[in-house]
């Protein structure tokens, strides 16, 4: 028995890696103390155990068609699975509950900034954030302006990016306040794990996230039109060749409502049907899926093929729902960002309990002038794109690349905004190619909800992975993988 | 439920029961091949089983030379003709994706595994093993997920769609092949014509509807003639494959899906109803007595059923 190579092999030739924070090594190569369980139970197990269910993992994925499609020239639409780590991410009850607080905090705050802004505009009036930025901003709904949705409430659903520094905080990377994606494979890496590790996962006191979709229904009919008895929910997909097409039918099979495309719907008198096969049906509240831009062309683009035609005015009218509102784009831009410190302390008094990365808005002339001395040392991205698309990561261009970027920068101050680079923490990953663990950066996306009188946070979160070496953007349409991640539950709990 | 969930839904039991016919006559007729009687030329069963899927033309544009290589990989995993089995999986899968919120989870991954594995055929292995070993692979799959959709689904709508579909395919496969095996034994020249040769034929056309073993049970080893076969495939209610026996089932899922409402003349459900009682009450000498219009005119009636569900139920 002992001639079985066994999985403590792998771990043989872990790079210790100073600048970073490793969420499963402490600075002497120890392995930390919540991790211990699972380290010893990897380490136990059979090296050919490990790639047999490793290989496990991927058929599981495939069979439950959790793909992406990946178009190249010479093939129209390879499906890809979205890499799965066996190893979980591990954050302790203490570090969660802060997290967790934060988070609510955060959304309370958005929700509360939203309403002024789309009507009294408190906030701009006292000049604690500039009205320029806000009516500058592409994502600011005009639709929207004069008006409250049922329960004050616009962020039915947030999706807030944050990551661990090399000083042991968690940082607000970004809010993801439009249609935030990536909750569905929380659930089904959970499902992984436990049909993959079961003995692990008996072992483990793990928080829960099966109950997701249940909360995210409680949500939707909270919010529902007053009146609607047994209000009618669906969950609004742009149709099968959306790349989150997995997640909408996924979560509306969770919920039990309808999946329904824009073309099943209609309105009719400012009230909102679906197309059955036995006539019309009202509904109630719509969980949309379909950025502000295509859910309505009659009040956005008016070329979208994709939108309901007088949705938008039903929302006004108040004979539906929409969740998210629209306009809800103006809270999440990245130059908006560096103002919820303050627009937390402006509605709530309270001091944030959640950091955020220093930001320098180039439309500052100071901060602008930072960021072109500084542009090595920088990460820019535009401040109303999503996906890690059109970040500039400083030290890894070229001279000419660098020269180039600040043509671009004095074009348009506005679009960008400069961070310093962030060391995200690395973890202990599987990586298939090395057949080694290696240290991978890592990031963590959270869910929260709220509805009328309800505040949720999903217990864990999509930990994504930069699979490439070295590589700091996480994006599944940049190379990542996830991760399960395991919020443990109170230690008193555990006896 | 929405118009366009009950289409999806029907056209995935239109396409399962497709492609398990398909795959059971592509089979049948290839091993038959080798029991052939001496006089009869084994072009006959090729042409025969591109007739039987409706192929015949798409098969000459593409202008292959016509050897069983060319005609089984035509018909099982050609990429570029429509109508393959091969791409009859992907709309199965298709429109199971339209539908994932509607149905199981278990019926979902049945599907999408047979369309992974159905696609990992290739070429090569086709012709190194011949149809046999794809064509079990499809018969297997599409009774796991038909046996998955019975074991998962609730009794309602979804359920009755799935199976309008599947009902009214496989009366319509049925008539085809009948069809088709009556012209070929019609083309048997006359001085050829032998006890012998009908007794192929009409094995062969048993083997292909997927009943062969059953009716040798039930008609207790009697030789297969013209009106066994008759009585077998068209009026046999015990047989699940039989045309009475599908528009008979049919017939009571159009009625869940109308949910109660009661049919006018201008209806599918009094069509279906009307088709059904007349066939019920049909004898085997008087569909021989018809001989070149009944097959012929019910196909007909069940395209025209096709339509009418969709103007009834599938648009809005």
């Amino acid at each position: 028995m002992n001639n079985v190579p066994n999985l403590t092999t792998l771990f043989d030739n872990y790079p210790q890696n100073r600048g970073f924070l490793d969420e499963v090594f402490d600075q002497d190569g120890n392995v930390r103390r919540h991790y211990q369980g699972i380290y010893e139970h990897f380490s136990r197990l059979p090296l050919s155990d490990f790639r047999d269910l490793y290989d496990y993992a991927k058929k599981s994925s495939f069979d439950q068609g959790i793909t992406f499609n990946v178009y190249s020239d010479s093939s129209q639409g390879v499906e890809r699975i979205f890499p799965f780590d066996l190893l979980p991410r591990i954050i302790s009850a203490q570090e969660w509950k802060a997290l967790e607080n934060g988070l609510i905090q955060r959304n309370r705050a958005l929700n509360m900034f939203l309403t002024d802004i789309y009507n009294e505009k408190k906030i701009l009036k006292d000049q604690v954030v500039p009205k320029e930025l806000i009516f500058s901003c592409k994502n600011y709904c005009k639709a929207m302006m004069g008006f409250k949705p049922y329960g004050g409430i616009y962020v039915h659903i947030s999706g807030t990016d944050v990551i661990r520094h090399k000083d042991g905080d968690f940082y607000v990377l970004e809010d993801n306040l439009r249609c935030p994606s990536g909750v569905s494979y929380v659930l089904s890496n959970r499902m992984a794990t436990k049909r993959i590790l079961p003995k692990l996962f008996f072992n483990s006191q793990v928080q829960p996230v099966v109950n997701y979709p249940e909360a995210l229904l409680d949500v939707l009919k909270s919010v529902s039109p007053p009146g609607a008895d047994q209000p009618v929910c669906v969950l609004l997909t742009p149709g099968v060749f959306n790349s989150a097409y997995y997640e909408h039918s996924f979560l509306a099979l969770q919920m039990g409502v309808q999946l329904v495309e824009p073309q099943d719907l209609y309105v009719d008198n400012n009230f909102v049907y679906m197309k059955t096969m036995h006539g019309p049906k009202k509904v109630d509240v719509v969980y949309r899926r379909i950025d502000d831009d295509f859910i309505d062309p009659l009040v956005f683009r008016s070329d979208s093929v994709l939108g309901v035609p007088g949705i938008v005015h039903a929302f006004r009218e108040g004979n539906v729902t929409l969740a998210n509102a629209p306009g809800t784009g103006v809270a999440d831009d990245k130059a908006v960002y560096t103002y919820v410190p303050d627009i937390i302390r402006y509605y709530l008094s309270e001091e944030p309990l959640l950091k955020n990365v220093h930001t320098y808005r180039c439309e500052k002339d100071d901060d602008f002038q930072y960021v072109l001395e500084h542009l090595q040392e920088l990460v820019v991205k535009p401040v109303d794109e999503s996906g890690g698309y059109g970040v500039f990561i400083g030290n890894r261009a070229s001279r000419q690349e660098l020269a180039d970027f600040k043509e671009v920068l004095k074009s348009n101050r506005r679009k960008y905004i400069g961070q310093p680079t962030m060391a995200l923490s690395v973890h202990t990953t599987y990586i298939e190619d090395e057949q080694q663990f290696e240290p991978r950066h890592i990031d963590l996306r959270t869910f929260a909800l709220t509805g009328h009188e309800i505040e949720y946070v999903c217990q864990g979160g999509l930990t994504r992975v930069a699979l490439r070496r070295g590589n700091l953007v996480v994006n599944s349409s940049q190379g990542g993988g996830s991760k399960d991640t395991w919020v443990l539950q109170e230690e008193e709990n555990i006896n | 439920m929405l118009s366009r969930t009950a289409n999806n839904l029907y056209w995935m039991g239109r396409y399962a029961e497709r492609i398990g016919q398909l795959a059971q006559y592509v089979s049948a007729q290839y091993l038959s091949s080798s029991d052939i009687p001496p006089s009869l030329n084994k072009r006959m069963v090729l042409e025969s089983l591109l007739r039987m899927a409706q192929a015949s033309d798409n098969f000459q544009e593409r202008q292959l030379p016509l050897t069983d290589h060319e005609v089984i990989t035509f018909l099982t995993i050609d990429e570029q003709y429509p109508y393959s089995i091969r791409n009859y999986v992907e709309q199965l899968r298709d429109n199971t994706k339209a539908v994932r919120s509607s149905i199981s989870l278990d019926v979902w991954e049945a599907t999408n595994r047979f369309y992974h594995t159905t696609r990992s055929f290739s070429t090569d292995e086709l012709s190194k093993k011949g149809p046999y070993d794809f064509c079990k692979h499809c018969l297997d799959n599409t009774s796991i997920l038909k046996g998955v959709i019975d074991n998962t689904l609730l009794r309602n709508y979804e359920w009755s769609l799935i199976y309008t579909g599947m009902h009214l395919e496989r009366a319509m496969q049925m008539i085809q092949i009948l069809l088709v095996k009556l012209e070929d034994i019609k083309n048997v020249p006359n001085e050829k014509r032998n006890p012998a040769i009908n007794n192929y034929h009409w094995s062969t056309l048993l083997r292909s509807a997927g009943g062969l073993d059953m009716s040798r049970n039930y008609y207790y080893g009697t030789r297969p003639t013209r009106e066994l076969v008759t009585d077998f495939l068209v009026l046999n209610r015990k047989f699940p494959k039989s045309i009475l026996y599908n528009l008979e089932k049919l017939r009571n899922h159009v009625k869940i899906i109308s949910n109660g409402k009661p049919a006018s003349p201008d209806s599918v459900e009094f069509k279906i109803g009307k088709l059904t009682a007349h066939t019920q009450y049909l004898t085997v000498p008087e569909i021989m007595e018809q001989d070149d219009t009944f097959l012929p005119t019910l196909h007909h009636e069940l395209y025209a059923v096709g339509s009418e569900l969709e103007r009834q139920y599938f648009t809005f």
